[in-house]
């Protein structure tokens, strides 16, 4: 008795799991082809992204050309966007950014290259696997902090030894831009370095080289596209740096080579710019775009030499 | 924060998807891929004055968190998307070449074999992006944040300021008034504390996971 119904109730099920895993057939089935073009439309997010940024500065631009002639922008050394008579030469600017930029890099290239010839060639696995983590946290630090650091700490310390020195200057937030860069340069180069076959340092120490012979005229030879673009990516990263710069160089727009004096870079110019009230479709208004599009051109254009280089630079093992 | 999270998670992870198991080898990937590479190497300026014009701008949002969430979404967006297509070309192929044998459709395996694999990766990823955002401070200075704090100049701790936000205006004022250079410190301390929480949770992620597959 008992097993009779319950096989009875089993034939139900067994037909309520057809129909069941017809239904379900149709659903997968259009869920198949429905994920792919969601997913299609997530991945134009990151195109858009591109486009609209490249729109927006672009149309600005070209409306801000309209005021204010391209040669007189590129050429001009003055630049007072607040006077009676504005005039917008944007070589101040690009002058304090390069200017900042040198500077991270001589700090952050020697520093940077020592730290990831020690990591990759002479450090062991257990210092290895703490200064590592190091490096990261000191990649992760916010930039307004750096600032903070650069404003309330470098620039007092290089004043008491320099006193010439200004309240605020561009020398301070290089050095520590610089400071920030090392981490990106050190892991970028030490993965250069490190993937340089074991074989070519063996062969270099069995023609009697020294562990330091072996590093600098072979390892680093070896190496060279990586730690190049390495330094090529630091540069573009400090030049894209905007707040180490906005808050300890300050605002001035010297056109000058002197390190001493506060110079503005292009990013410190368009925080200044946006977060002071410029009325939208006012000339000044319209600089904002194109300061930011000189500098994004000049990111990009760094970030695909970068790219270029270690592609085309590249020995293969 | 609120913002930033669901956009960026499922927009990331999305796009990994698509890019490493349905788009087909050829052009279209790798424009977007060097697309990808590009946007990652964007000075965040930039991305602030991107935010500035469509979503402060042209889409007249008034509400400021929704604009700055937004902006920095885009932001770390391509990171997300990197660590996650990592994370699921880690997955064994093999696991989801089972799971074809056993008859399942392309999106069951994803769903019940890659994502849940490849999880521990992309949310150490994520969590990583997420501590970049909240230190970002120079685009939420190009989308007008300051304008809220011109109103509490005082320095009040308002729901809609960031603390590098803060930390910046007090550094920038703290040689008009002493205290404000321990006021920065201070925040500086809280805004680290929670830095270094975040990426403490992104490796032990890591380190338990890792030895699974």
């Amino acid at each position: 008795m008992t097993s009779n119904s319950e096989a009875r109730k089993s034939t139900v099920s067994v037909r309520e799991m057809i129909e069941k895993k017809k239904a379900t057939k149709i659903l997968s089935k259009f869920k198949e082809k429905l994920v792919p073009m969601t997913l299609f439309l997530f991945a134009m997010v990151s195109i858009l992204t591109t486009f609209g940024i490249i729109y927006t500065l672009f149309s600005e631009t070209v409306e801000f050309f309209k005021r204010v002639p391209i040669t007189d922008f590129f050429t001009g050394t003055v630049l007072r966007p607040l006077s009676q008579n504005p005039e917008f030469g944007v070589l101040p600017l690009i002058n304090g950014t390069l200017i900042s930029s040198i500077i991270a890099m001589l700090v952050a290239g020697p520093i940077g290259l020592m730290a990831a010839v020690y990591l990759s060639e002479y450090a062991s696995d257990r210092v290895r696997r703490v200064l590592k983590p190091l490096l990261e946290i000191l990649a992760g630090i916010p930039t307004v902090v750096y600032g903070f650091f650069a404003f309330t700490f470098v620039t007092p310390i290089i004043r008491s030894v320099w006193p010439d020195v200004d309240a605020t200057n561009i020398l301070s937030p290089g050095i520590v831009m610089g400071i920030m860069i090392i981490p990106m340069v050190a892991s970028l180069s030490e993965d250069a370095m490190s993937s340089v076959p074991k074989s070519m340092r063996e062969g270099a120490f069995a023609l009697g080289a020294t562990p330091l012979e072996s590093t600098f005229k072979v390892v680093i030879p070896a190496a060279l596209s990586g730690i190049i673009a390495s330094f090529i990516l630091g540069i573009s990263r400090a030049i894209g740096e905007t707040m180490i710069v906005t808050i300890a160089s300050g605002s001035s727009k010297n056109f000058t080579f002197d390190v001493t004096e506060s110079m503005q870079t292009m990013t410190a110019y368009i925080v200044e710019v946006a977060g002071g009230d410029a009325p939208a479709g006012s000339t000044i208004y319209f600089s904002l775009y194109a300061v930011a599009m000189t500098l994004f051109v000049f990111t990009l254009l760094m970030n695909l030499l970068a790219r270029y280089v270690s592609r085309k630079f590249r020995e293969e093992y | 924060m609120a913002v930033v999270i669901p956009v960026t998670v499922i927009i990331g992870i999305g796009t990994a998807l698509y890019l490493e198991l349905y788009i087909k080898r050829g052009s279209i990937q790798s424009i977007i891929q060097t697309n990808i590479a590009n946007l990652a190497g964007v000075p965040s300026i930039v991305y602030g004055i991107l935010g500035l014009t469509v979503f402060v701008r042209a889409m007249d949002f008034g509400n400021i968190v929704l604009a700055g969430g937004l902006t920095l979404s885009l932001l770390i967006l391509p990171i997300v998307i990197v660590a996650a297509q990592e994370a699921v070309r880690s997955v064994p192929q093999h696991l989801s070449e089972a799971s074809y044998g056993m008859g399942a459709t392309k999106w069951q395996t994803i769903r019940r074999i890659i994502l849940p694999a490849a999880l521990p990766g992309i949310l150490t990823g994520s969590i990583l992006a997420l501590s970049r955002a909240i230190g970002e401070t120079a685009p939420l200075t190009v989308i007008g944040i300051p304008a809220l704090l011109m109103a509490h100049p005082g320095g009040i701790f308002d729901k809609f300021t960031a603390l590098p936000m803060q930390i910046y205006y007090w550094t920038l004022d703290s040689s008009l008034v002493d205290e404000y250079a321990n006021l920065a410190a201070a925040t500086i301390i809280v805004l680290l504390l929670l830095l270094f929480i975040l990426n403490s949770v992104a490796v032990l992620i890591r380190n338990k996971f890792q030895q699974r597959l």
